[in-house]
């Protein structure tokens, strides 16, 4: 076992470029403000008698953790879409090597559960020289996990692509690559957009596990506001709402305009 | 195994022709599709093939795409071998590059027409000139344009797929084809998809193709008075040989085999 | 690296040395069940997981599985059918719930089942919360499947039902059913092998499943290299070849059914 590297990926805060940071914690702090404005009435005591008080006690720590879970969820999308493109598309190949190595990727992280993928790659890692942060290691378990499914949505979508589409590819002379490139592959994005607006609901539930290996996550939150309130149903519901919202305001919407966009020209108005 | 000796590397003379199937043979499995093919096509020659359905004529198309492995025989375009190489003195299969370099010889078009949906006409047209025989952009739909214009539909260059009626979309695929310049244009039933009223544009196209270019065609077809109009030659295949072949008129008024009369009068019952 | 291999293989009587070597020893014990008394740990155990060895739990595990799987059949067939009664509202109401339930993560829904309970004086054990919010999570999952199925079935079945007078009882289990079983197969038997992967989340509220069992060795010992290897490879052992057993009963049934030409 050679010397432990330590490979420690800086939030997305962090990394990211200046403005995008202050707009992105601007955003942050209007909510919070605005929050704070709409409870400014609201006594807080020691405990919590309503669900006001509940709210104006821990609404910044429930506006910290959403970002914290949008985050994660951003990263381990970019993550996924990465490895489901890449290995969908092995999953294909002309040969077996890249074949093979695809199918193993599939079905290690289809078998075992994102539990275990998380932990292995957070507390096992190490002692293969690879030290990783709960943030990093987070978002990287939850991508891959996903990105197994997805690659398996992008083989679907890659082989539902009609068969004449390739036949005309070849015929106009085309290599097997630029045939994928340009031509199958389009194609097969918007045969797999549904399946993803599935796939991305299930990655932000799949976020949620983060808080396990202390990534400060809604969920991570919930388990702190509850020990300090034993409000269980304010935290704990308040709490599922958020993800509800995340996952029927954000995802499927924007899933769903990607969708009429990508697939205007292919579909009769 | 084959004796691979039999067949030239290359064929030479002052009569080479554009295409040719030397005992070619293909099957799957158990089923021979076609049994040991042979059949020249000459420069600038329009052939057309009918048969039944199951006679095999549609396979001698996508063998020629080599959309089809061949189990037997040699397939020639322009007198290089295409199915096979040349590999210390001997022919063996062709590598998927050695394929690619002869095959660019050779367009084609689909029964079911084939346009990439998500491009337009022109960026149909464009898409391989580009970037398979590496034109500038410009030039490439320069030549795009005018094989749009030679279908009659310029104006409709930028419309996606979708909102073209079949005719059209088939007349765009003819255009897709012609932009690779290529030698020998195969035709796959390609007016069997459409609506009766519009097959006339597509026949029409191809007329034009056939007075104005010198094109060697290959066509599969079902439309005996379309055949008989534009062929030079016309094959009656059977069971996966030509039964009878010869010109329109000798082949269509006066069939000499019990075979092609019997289809012959069931297509015109029929119609 | 992977040593640990062969010191399950190798004598205990060697690795009773307290100071060197301790940590690979102990995992054999937990992975077998024996001899950990004779090393004097049980006693100095304070999480109950620990009193339980890998394969204890993975009985654990496969116990959760299937109650879960049980309580998610039969409450998922509830709400299949609660979306196919006439009553706009109450099909609504169910619609939306499942959406709820599908779109939010099982491991604050089992916190929350855990944890609501006391407030209002009720006091599930884990094992209780964990199947209740599995077996509703999962019955979420299902009621999609038996709806998708059912909706599959064309609807000439039912028409001919009426054409030829068959009661509404005999169209449905006579006629619509049968062929809405071999339907849904595939999709059960995906989300039993989901179910499966998704009991180490019971951990959170302290069910001694083989995840749980897993950290608290790891934590103990400072060790978790071996037994995650190991959960990872019962996971895939388990779940690798029951997809393919599934795949053969969805093909058998099929035929049975004569559904397959």
């Amino acid at each position: 076992m050679g010397s432990k590297k330590s490979l420690s990926l800086k939030p997305l805060k962090r990394i990211a470029m200046g403005p995008i940071v202050s707009i992105y914690e601007g955003i942050q702090s209007a909510i919070k403000s605005l929050l704070a404005a709409l409870l400014s009435g609201v006594e807080v005591s020691g405990r919590v008698d309503n669900y006001l008080e509940f709210l104006a006690k821990f609404g910044d720590r429930l506006v910290d953790g959403a970002f914290i879970t949008l985050e994660q969820a951003l990263l381990a999308i970019i993550v996924a879409v990465i490895m489901a493109t890449i290995f969908g598309v092995g999953r294909v190949s002309t040969s077996l090597l890249i074949r093979s190595i695809s199918t193993t990727y599939i079905e290690f992280f289809r078998g075992t559960s994102l539990i275990v993928q998380l932990f292995w790659i957070f507390y096992v890692l190490p002692f293969f020289g690879v030290v990783l942060d709960p943030y990093p290691a987070g978002f990287i378990a939850v991508g891959l996990n996903l990105g197994a499914y997805g690659a398996e949505v992008v083989r679907g979508a890659i082989q539902a692509v009609p068969r004449g589409q390739y036949e005309a590819a070849y015929a106009l002379n085309m290599s097997a690559r630029l045939r994928m490139r340009r031509i199958i592959f389009p194609q097969a994005v918007v045969i797999m957009l549904p399946a993803w607006g599935n796939l991305l609901i299930e990655l932000l539930k799949g976020t949620a596990l983060v808080g396990l290996i202390s990534v400060t996550d809604l969920m991570f939150q919930s388990r702190q506001i509850y020990s300090l309130s034993y409000a269980a149903i304010e935290t704990f519901g308040t709490i599922l709402i958020i993800y509800y919202l995340i996952a029927r305001l954000l995802i499927t919407p924007s899933m769903r305009a990607l969708e009429t966009r990508l697939s205007r020209n292919l579909k009769r108005s | 195994m084959e004796d691979m000796s039999q067949y030239p590397l290359e064929l030479n003379g002052d009569d080479v022709p554009m295409v040719r199937f030397m005992n070619v043979s293909k099957r799957y499995g158990d089923l021979t599709v076609l049994d040991a093919l042979n059949l020249d096509i000459q420069q600038s020659e329009m052939v057309t093939v009918i048969g039944p359905s199951g006679s095999g004529k549609t396979t001698v198309l996508r063998m020629l795409m080599t959309l089809e492995k061949i189990n037997e025989g040699v397939i020639y375009v322009d007198g290089k071998p295409l199915t096979h190489m040349e590999k210390n003195g001997v022919l063996v299969p062709a590598s998927d590059s050695y394929i690619r370099s002869v095959k660019g010889d050779i367009g084609m078009c689909f029964q079911h027409f084939n346009l990439f949906p998500h491009m337009t006409a022109l960026q149909n047209c464009i898409e391989a000139p580009i970037h398979v025989l590496k034109m500038n952009k410009k030039e490439a739909i320069e030549r795009a344009e005018d094989m749009l214009e030679m279908v009659g539909l310029a104006d409709k260059k930028d419309q996606h797929p979708i909102r073209l009626s079949g005719g059209q979309q088939q007349r765009v695929a003819i255009a897709r084809a012609l932009c690779m310049r290529p030698k020998v244009m195969l035709l796959d039933e390609v007016t069997s998809a459409l609506d009766p009223e519009v097959i006339g544009e597509v026949t029409n196209v191809i007329k034009k193709l056939v007075a104005e270019h010198n094109l060697t065609m290959l066509m599969v077809t079902h439309q005996m008075g379309f055949a008989r109009d534009i062929s030079d030659r016309v094959c009656f295949f059977f069971d996966g040989k030509i039964e009878e072949q010869g010109t329109p008129t000798a082949l269509f008024d006066n069939p000499q085999r019990e075979r092609t009369q019997q289809f012959l009068s069931a297509v015109k019952s029929a119609d | 690296m992977f040593t640990f291999i062969t010191d399950y293989f190798s004598q205990v009587g060697e690795r009773l040395d307290w100071n060197g070597e301790l940590v690979q020893c102990v995992v054999f014990p937990k992975l077998f069940g024996t001899a950990y008394t004779d090393l004097g740990f049980a006693a100095a155990c304070k999480d109950p997981a620990l009193s339980t060895t890998l394969f204890g739990a993975l009985g654990n595990t496969l116990i959760a599985v299937f109650l879960g799987y049980g309580i998610a059949m039969v409450v998922g067939l509830v709400l299949a059918m609660g979306q196919r009664t006439k009553s706009k509202i109450l099909t609504r109401i169910v619609r939306e719930f499942v959406e709820f339930i599908r779109s939010t993560p099982l491991v604050v829904q089992i916190f929350f089942v855990f944890f609501v309970g006391p407030q209002f004086g009720i006091t599930l054990s884990p094992w209780v919360a964990g199947m209740i919010a599995i077996g509703l999570h999962y019955a979420a999952y299902l009621s999609e499947v038996y709806r998708g199925a059912l909706a599959a079935v064309p609807a000439g079945q039912a028409e001919a039902c009426i054409a030829l007078n068959l009661s509404a009882r005999r169209s449905f289990f006579g006629i619509i059913l049968p062929q809405a079983v071999p339907l849904a197969l595939p999709g059960m038997g995906n989300y039993l092998i989901g179910i499966f992967k998704d009991t180490p989340m019971l951990m959170v509220i302290g069910v001694a499943e083989m995840m749980h069992v897993a950290t608290a060795i790891g934590s103990e010992y400072w060790r978790y290299t071996e037994v995650m290897t190991i959960v990872g490879l019962i996971f895939l052992a388990l779940s690798l070849p029951t997809a393919a057993l599934l795949r053969v009963i969805e093909a058998f049934v099929r035929q049975k059914l004569g559904m397959t030409r």
